[in-house]
């Protein structure tokens, strides 16, 4: 009675099988079956069979089996029928090969046969059951595009178990592969979104359409070491014969992310360019007007009181002309700080023209132009050559040498000191000399503009020298800085980078 | 002084203030016998033109030396001097007299052609003495072409 196994093909030997049994035995079967004899005639076929191949069911019954294969197959099908029903056994029809149907449409449809031999008086007869494998190929198909793409994935079933993982998605979120199998998705969901993560899943399951997730919204991973990672993620439903699944593609945005800071962040220093370029421009402006127009009155007055005293000096007595000589003298020194002070802004503002400069050529050369008006005794030694622009550097050593002559010339026997040193990538130079010194704990106000640590009738000046000093040195990426006590002398230093990158 | 018929020196000064202290100053320079003043780039321009309220002017009377302050409305100093330098046959020396010296204003003005560039002194004194140098100079030791 052949294989009684299978337990569907349980015909009684005694009587006569027909066409109706044969019936009776597939619609009984749960899988799409066939009845076929030697011959390659349909003697039975059920529903699931007809939904299979397109066809309605009695159409199906009124065609030859051929008819469901594709034509590739067609020509070998005869003998290989007849090999079956020379040795029949219960067995999967293809021996490992690719078995496919055909449909109505003409399209293929990916199948799995089993085959079942049903021997009855009346002959032997093949029971066929076939399984579409669209789904469980589509499945396969999903599952290797996981394992094999570039971005992280992650499958998940209905419950939120993560069904798959692939190693990017190990290596973004940190864990091994077993650490993920099984375990909630929300172990990948940062604390403060996991609450409302089961919910928006539920959601997505009864609207799964293909799509990014979080609309909108920063999404984050979290890592296995606590750290979260900025994520984007493409949620894709996934049907199988295993049930519904939910396949996540991620992708680690930090790059992203940084390079949107960074395009922010160069936008907003364009702008800050721009910006300081208009400001510059107005300055430029501004102190052209400055240079221009606010010398005229000052030279009107000093130029007026010349003429005063000119013409009616002799009407004057020696107050009177004390009192002109008082207007010629302040307008002068308004003039000095406007020159002073423009000269100051200008140093921001002209472009830095760097080349090697000789030190100790260029101090000695600034000493020697100063010292007639004075009689200290000055020494330079030899100065490391340093990395700017001339024209800035020989004011920085006029200020600091006028300075240091300047504030020793009431001494018996002033004496000015220029030195220098190389040190840990920075060219230093100081200059010291015995003079008056100042009190260390105003020695914030050295560098200011306008500052002064002494008054106009002890020694002269504007209060510029060491603000443009100290103006020219930062320019050059450089430090500057006095050292001083009262009656003992000053040293003023300022040290320069060997090279600026 | 006015249209005098021996100008020497042509003044172009926006600034009254400024224009009497330099009148006065040129005045003491014993070489000058006429100064002309005008206070803006295109009184400058009529008068060595001829046209304009200056139109009856003879033109063979040149000054001998042109003062132009660089800053006056309108037309400034660096038109003018454009203007006289585009004529090949205007000998007469221009120099510039300026509150500051800001090195884009000297550059122009020598791309120019300006003959000499000077800073208006602050002090009195200084600016009397200055001028009265410019004008034994460009006045005394200085030669033109023969016009």
């Amino acid at each position: 009675m052949g294989d009684a196994t299978n337990g569907i093909d349980r015909p009684a030997p005694a009587r006569p099988i027909g066409p109706d049994v044969l019936q009776l035995v597939v619609d009984a079967a749960p899988t799409a079956s066939v009845v076929v004899d030697v011959h390659g005639t349909l003697l039975a076929a059920n529903a699931h069979a007809a939904t299979l191949f397109g066809y309605g069911l009695a159409e199906l019954r009124a065609i030859p089996v051929d008819a469901l294969l594709p034509a590739r197959f067609r020509e070998r099908h005869p003998s290989l029928r007849a090999s079956f029903y020379h040795s029949p056994s219960a067995r999967p029809m293809g021996a490992g090969r690719d078995l496919y149907g055909l449909r109505r449409d003409g399209t293929e449809v990916p199948i799995e046969i089993g085959l079942t031999p049903i021997e009855v008086a009346e002959g032997t007869f093949v029971l066929a059951a076939i399984v579409d494998l669209t789904e469980r190929q589509r499945a396969q198909e999903h599952q290797r595009l996981i394992i094999e793409a570039a971005n992280a994935m992650v499958m998940v079933d209905s419950a939120g178990a993560i069904a798959l993982v692939n190693s990017e998605a190990e290596a973004l979120f940190g864990y091994a592969r077993d650490e993920l199998l099984g375990r909630s998705i929300e172990t990948l969901v940062p604390e403060r979104f996991r609450g409302g993560h089961p919910g928006v899943r539920a959601a997505f399951a009864g609207d799964a359409t293909r799509r990014p997730m979080g609309a909108e919204r920063d999404l984050f991973g979290l890592r296995k070491d606590g750290s979260e990672v900025p994520i984007e993620i493409g949620l894709n439903p996934l049907t199988t014969p295993e049930g519904q699944f939910v396949i996540a593609s991620i992708i680690d945005i930090t790059e992203r992310r940084r390079a949107e800071r960074l395009r922010i962040l160069n936008a907003g220093m364009q702008q800050h360019n721009e910006q300081l370029a208009a400001l510059n421009q107005e300055l430029e402006s501004f102190s052209y007007s400055v240079s221009h127009d606010l010398r005229a009155p000052i030279r009107a007055i000093s130029g007026f009181a010349g003429a005063l005293e000119e013409d009616c000096g002799a009407l004057l007595d020696d107050e009177g002309r004390r009192l002109l000589a008082v207007i010629r003298g302040e307008a002068a020194r308004m003039g000095r700080l406007i020159d002073d002070l423009l000269e100051f802004s200008r140093l921001g503002r002209e472009p830095l023209r760097v080349d090697v400069v000789d030190m100790t050529a260029l101090a000695r050369d600034v000493a020697e132009r100063l010292k007639d008006d004075y009689r200290a005794t000055v020494s330079i030694e030899e100065l490391p050559p340093a990395w700017g622009d001339v024209r800035l550097l020989r004011q920085v050593w006029e200020n600091l040498i006028a300075n240091a002559f300047k504030y020793s010339a009431t001494r018996a026997a002033p004496c000015v000191r220029i030195a220098g040193v190389l040190s840990d990538g920075e060219s230093i130079y100081c200059v010291e000399d015995n003079g008056v010194g100042f009190d260390m704990t105003y020695a914030d106000k050295l560098f200011g503009v306008f500052q002064r640590l002494h008054h106009d009738d002890e020694f002269s000046g504007t209060g510029v020298g060491l603000a443009t000093v100290s103006r020219i040195v930062v320019r050059h990426e450089g430090r500057v800085w006095g050292v001083g006590e009262v009656d003992k002398g000053a040293q003023f230093s300022f040290a320069l980078p060997v090279q600026p990158a | 002084m006015t249209d005098a018929p021996s100008v020497d020196v042509l003044l172009a000064e926006d600034n009254p203030y400024d224009a009497e202290l330099l009148i006065r100053a040129i005045r003491q320079s014993e070489l000058v016998r006429g100064v002309h003043w005008v206070r803006d780039g295109i009184q400058a321009l009529d008068f060595l033109r001829c046209r304009g309220e200056h139109a009856g002017r003879d033109p063979r009377q040149r000054p001998r030396l042109v003062l132009l302050d660089l800053k006056m409305p309108k037309v400034d100093g660096l038109d003018v001097l454009r203007a006289l330098k585009a004529d090949a046959d205007f000998v007469v020396p221009i120099v510039m007299i300026t509150s500051s010296g800001e090195e884009r204003d000297v550059v122009e003005s020598y791309a120019l052609g300006v003959n000499s560039f000077v800073v208006k002194p602050v002090d009195g004194f200084e600016l009397t003495r200055a001028i009265r140098t410019l004008c034994t100079y460009w006045l005394a030791l200085n030669r033109v072409p023969e016009g």
